[in-house]
Order: structure tokens, then C-alpha cells, then sequence
């Protein structure tokens, strides 16, 4: 069952989600989620013949974490929508639910958003950094805020020294 | 989560008897990345891949420089689809400012026509590649000579042969003039004409069919469920085609069709970009005869306010995204790119298991992967940035320790 519009989809998703304010083009959207809604909302869209996860960008704000999954809506004419899932995480829990049960093609961008900002997700199938090298410490995450690039640096170095050298 | 776990390789499973590593360095790879197969007899069970080795921390590079010197690293992101990326980036850029549908038509026209014979080149090399990792050399010369032909109208146009440097934000840098016009219309028919001479080649050679037909089949079920992407999801018969599906300015008013096969394998999947060469010769041609008169480009602010912007197209490996958060200065707040490899990578790894080991060059080339835009995030500087002359002795003991950690990674 498709849908015509993306705002028709918006209004099917209903209460799960909450629109903020309309903004750039007819084929963009952007809808903030909670995350507990997030399985629901994906669950919901993909009744209306979604299956195609683009990506997941991820970065740090004010706010904690925020998370965007880019998701194609089958619309009119045989086009897709983007329609953009805005999930906002707690900075002090950055821990979300895996999307790997409904959208198996999640698993390496979750990796990657692991990898470089230190997000969990609960009941993936393998939680590993994705690009970063081994002797990466368990707690660094270049991409979050409150490191910066020396830091990074030296951390690694110290963790070469102690891997590779005599 | 335990140290082990978080380490690139997992442990061998009990049902396989060997495990193979190819790379990071391999002949097969023309691009850093380590596969670790795990066989039983001649056949792969499980697959295990470890990426990271060509890791350059564009994105968090694009965070310091300003949107104008953008321009110029977001086409350094890979040697063969420069073009796209760039592409990409000044539409996300633009829909942050709200000008994307400013863009004169005549800028949308040449930039289709820069990203067209983009992908003529990358197929062609492509295909190139694809009868080198069969065996059939012969072919792989022939192709790469003329693919010379299109780097030359490449050049015509813009000056260059790998990075165009022909976009700028709110349209094009340079002009086409009815000159140049004149000079590249025989051209794009010759490489046309060539292109067909490779299809009637590439099709009927049986010894290099046979090494294709029913190889590491990718169902239609299976590519939508791992979120492929590009020539192998057309391959199995869905139409996933950004240019008609969401297309960028200007692709709506030529008139072009989607190749597309059913029947899953690798042949089909060549089948696909070869069909794709033919059509981006014809749009190429459309272009050149019906380029609209008017500006080349519009003014565009060094600031942006605060908005964000996603924009897709259709790069020749597949879809390309990139995502641009503005902050109000001249330079980004956040710019994620995901390349067509990425996305790519999980159903090739599902389409090796049960594969052969000697199919397994192919079967690696059929997403045509690009490590290059695949891996960009961060950044990966182990010697802390302080310059260091290192012995010989010093690289060989290094080396070797590696080589040890690797192989003890391997025995559990």
C-alpha cells in the first residue's frame, strides 16, 4: 500500500512521530522520534512498502546525541522521498535500540556511529568498531566533542608504545 | 564488551577447516582491505571482513575548511567517481542555503553531462577490471585503450583527467562553447561505437561467460533486505535508479530508459553497466544538441544559515549521499558522506558464502568497490605527528610484530 505524499505518510505515522517545522523541499522531511518510537515508526513504514535505509548520520549537539536514519518513501510517479527519522539521544545515555531486527542493512552503519561517537545498540549482531585501528582505547570516539585531535593522538601513541615497541 | 571482541577479526567457526586471509595488500585488491574466508573444502561458509585501512579523516576535515575549499576536498574523496561526490555535496550545500532550485538550467545541463561521461569512464573501466580478475587480459587492454578516448573529452571540457573541478556552488566554474561542442559530438559517437564493439565482445566470449553465469547470485529478496545499492540491485530486477527515483535538477527533462536484468549474477550485473555506457553516450549526445542558452552560475553566500541539507545521485558504483548541517559561519557544522561501497558491502558479504575460492576475484569486483570513498571519517595518525626517521630494522621488526599478532589472531 503506497503512499502519494510524504506529508501523507506523516500523517499514517500519526503520534509516533512530531513534526517540527516544515522545511526544504517537497521530496525532504524531517520527523523528530523518541527513541523507545523508533522500532514502531520503522515497523509502520515498512506497511507502506519501505525497505531501503540510506545511512546514519550521527553527531553531537546541545542536546546529547542525535541520530538521522535517512529512509526511501515509495511516493507518486514512481519516485522516493527522503524521509529523515530524527532521534535525539540523552548525552548521559547514549544507548538506543538496534534497528538491525527490522532493517538487517543497518548493521554497518551502526558500527560506524559506534565507532565514532561511542553510541550503544542494544541487540546487534556484532558490536564492533568498524574503522578505526585495534589499538584504538576502548574509550575513545574521535567524533564526539570533548576530544580533540591531540588527544587522540597521544592516546594512540601511548597505546603503540606499549603494543609495538620494545 | 571485551577487549577481544572489539578487535577487527572474530574467531574461526567450528564447522569450517580453514580460514584464508586476502589483504589489506593483495593482486586482487587494487585497494587496501582485509577479507578473512572461512572454508570448508573449496567452498566459503562465513565471511569476515576488516576495513580501515585507507582511513584519512576527510569528514572531520570538512568541519575546519570552508564551504568554497569543500569543493575541492569533497572531489578528492576518490580518484574514479570525483565527479559524484562533488556533485552531491554542491546540492546538499545548496538545499542548505535554499537555492537548489536556482541553479540555472544551463549549469544543470552541464553537470549532467560531466556526471554521464564520468560514468562512461568508470564503466569502462570497470568492465576493464572485471575480464583482468577473470583471466582474459586481452580484453582489459583494449578496454583501458579506449577509455582514453573519453578521459580526452573529459579533459576538452574541463582541463583535467581525474579531478573535473567543474562544479562550484550555485552552478558550474567553466563554459561549453560551441567549439568544443563541435569537437566532442564525434567523439562521444566513437566511444559509443566502441562501447558496442565491447558488449558484442564481453557477451558471446564463453570462456569468460562461463566464470560469471549463476556466480554469487544477490536475490531481488535479499539485496532489498541488506540495503544495496547501484548496478547490482538493477541486476536483480528492481529499479533503484536515483535518476529517475529522486533525481537532481534537469535529469527529468532528458529523455533516457533503466537497463534492467533479472537474472541476479554477475553476468547480469555487467550486463547492466554495459547497457548503462550505451544510455550515457545517448544523454551525453541529448545534452550537447539541446544545451540551454543562459548563466552558467549564481551568486552563493559565504555564510550559511542554520539548516541542514540531504541530497542523493546516482554515481556510477550507485547511490551516493551526502549530508550537510550548516551553523550560521562559512564552514560545516557536521558532513556525513556514505559512499555506494558502504552500502554495498554487507550483501557481497552474504553473496561469497557458498561462492568457490577461485571466484571469490570476481565476486569482490561486482560492487566495483571503492575504499576510497568507503572509509574517509576520522583520522589515523599512530606517530602522534612528530616527525620520526625510522631504520630499516626498526620497519622489519614492526612489520613482523604485526605479522605475529596476526597470526595469533587467527588460531583461536
Amino acid at each position: 500500500m503506497e503512499v502519494k505524499t510524504l506529508d501523507e505518510m506523516i500523517t499514517k505515522l500519526g503520534s509516533l512521530v512530531s513534526v517540527t517545522e516544515p522545511k526544504n523541499y517537497p521530496l525532504d522531511r524531517y520527523v523528530d522520534v523518541s527513541p523507545d518510537n523508533l522500532i514502531p515508526a520503522v515497523q509502520k513504514l515498512k506497511e507502506h512498502g519501505v525497505t531501503h535505509l540510506s545511512t546514519i548520520p550521527a553527531y553531537e549537539c546541545d542536546e546529547g546525541y542525535r541520530l538521522l536514519y535517512i529512509m526511501s518513501v515509495p511516493v507518486k510517479d514512481g519516485k522516493w522521498g527522503k524521509m529523515t527519522i530524527v532521534v535525539t539521544l540523552d548525552k548521559n545515555k547514549p544507548e538506543i535500540e538496534s534497528l538491525t531486527s527490522e532493517i538487517p542493512g543497518a548493521e554497518y552503519y551502526e558500527r560506524e556511529v559506534f565507532d565514532m561517537l561511542g553510541i550503544t545498540f542494544h541487540n546487534h549482531p556484532d558490536h564492533r568498531r568498524l574503522l578505526s585501528p585495534d589499538i584504538m582505547p576502548d574509550d575513545v570516539f574521535p567524533l564526539r566533542k570533548d576530544i580533540t585531535y591531540q588527544e587522540i593522538r597521544d592516546r594512540l601513541a601511548a597505546e603503540a608504545k606499549v603494543r609495538y615497541e620494545e | 564488551m571485551t577487549t577481544e571482541k572489539m578487535k577487527g577479526i572474530g574467531p574461526i567457526p567450528e564447522s569450517c577447516d580453514y580460514s584464508i586471509a586476502v589483504g589489506p595488500q593483495h593482486p586482487t585488491h587494487k585497494e587496501p582491505m582485509r577479507w578473512i574466508f572461512h572454508v570448508k573444502g573449496e567452498t566459503i561458509h562465513e565471511v569476515d571482513l576488516r576495513l580501515g585501512f585507507n582511513h584519512r579523516g576527510i569528514e572531520k576535515a570538512f568541519e575546519s575548511r570552508t564551504y568554497n575549499q569543500n569543493l575541492y576536498l569533497a572531489e578528492r574523496l576518490c580518484g574514479i567517481c570525483s565527479n559524484a561526490h562533488q556533485y552531491c555535496y554542491v546540492q546538499a550545500a545548496e538545499k542548505c542555503a535554499n537555492l537548489y532550485d536556482e541553479v540555472t538550467e544551463r549549469a544543470q545541463f552541464i553537470r549532467i553531462l560531466l556526471q554521464e561521461l564520468e560514468r562512461i569512464q568508470s564503466h569502462q573501466l570497470w568492465y576493464g577490471v572485471l575480464a583482468h580478475d577473470t583471466g582474459y587480459d586481452t580484453m582489459f587492454h583494449i578496454t583501458w585503450r579506449d577509455r582514453e578516448i573519453v578521459s580526452d573529452v573529459l579533459e576538452l571540457i574541463s582541463g583535467n583527467r581525474v579531478t573535473y573541478s567543474m562544479y562550484t556552488l550555485g552552478g558550474v566554474r567553466r563554459d561549453i562553447s560551441k567549439e568544443q561542442i563541435d569537437k566532442i559530438l564525434p567523439m562521444v559517437a566513437e566511444i559509443k561505437k566502441r562501447s558496442l564493439y565491447h558488449k558484442h565482445v564481453l557477451e558471446s566470449e564463453k570462456s569468460f561467460v562461463v566464470r560469471q553465469k549463476d556466480v554469487a547470485p544477490l536475490s531481488a529478496k535479499d539485496a532489498l533486505r541488506f540495503c544495496a545499492n547501484g548496478p547490482v540491485v538493477r541486476a536483480a530486477g528492481i529499479n533503484n535508479d536515483i535518476r529517475k527515483k529522486d533525481p537532481p535538477l534537469g535529469y527529468d527533462r532528458i529523455p533516457f530508459d533503466i537497463p534492467i536484468y533479472n537474472g541476479c549474477d554477475i553476468f547480469d550485473a555487467m550486463r547492466v553497466r554495459m547497457d548503462e555506457t550505451l544510455i550515457a553516450c545517448d544523454i551525453s549526445t541529448y545534452v550537447l544538441e539541446n544545451l540551454p542558452a543562459g548563466d552558467i552560475r549564481i551568486k552563493f553566500p559565504k555564510k550559511i544559515p542554520p539548516n541542514e541539507g540531504i541530497s542523493r545521485v546516482e554515481a556510477p558504483r550507485g547511490e551516493d549521499i551526502h549530508y550537510v548541517r550548516s551553523n550560521g559561519t562559512n564552514k560545516p557544522d557536521r558532513h556525513k558522506i556514505r559512499a555506494p561501497t558502504t552500502g554495498n558491502i554487507l550483501s557481497l558479504r552474504h553473496r561469497l558464502k557458498g561462492a568457490q575460492v577461485a571466484d571469490i576475484p570476481p565476486v569482490i569486483r561486482v560492487i566495483d568497490p571503492c575504499i576510497g570513498c568507503c572509509e574517509r571519517a576520522t583520522f589515523i595518525d599512530v606517530k602522534s605527528g612528530k616527525s620520526k626517521t625510522l631504520s630499516n630494522a626498526h620497519l622489519i621488526s614492526r612489520a613482523n610484530r604485526a605479522y605475529r599478532l596476526k597470526t595469533k589472531v587467527l588460531e583461536f
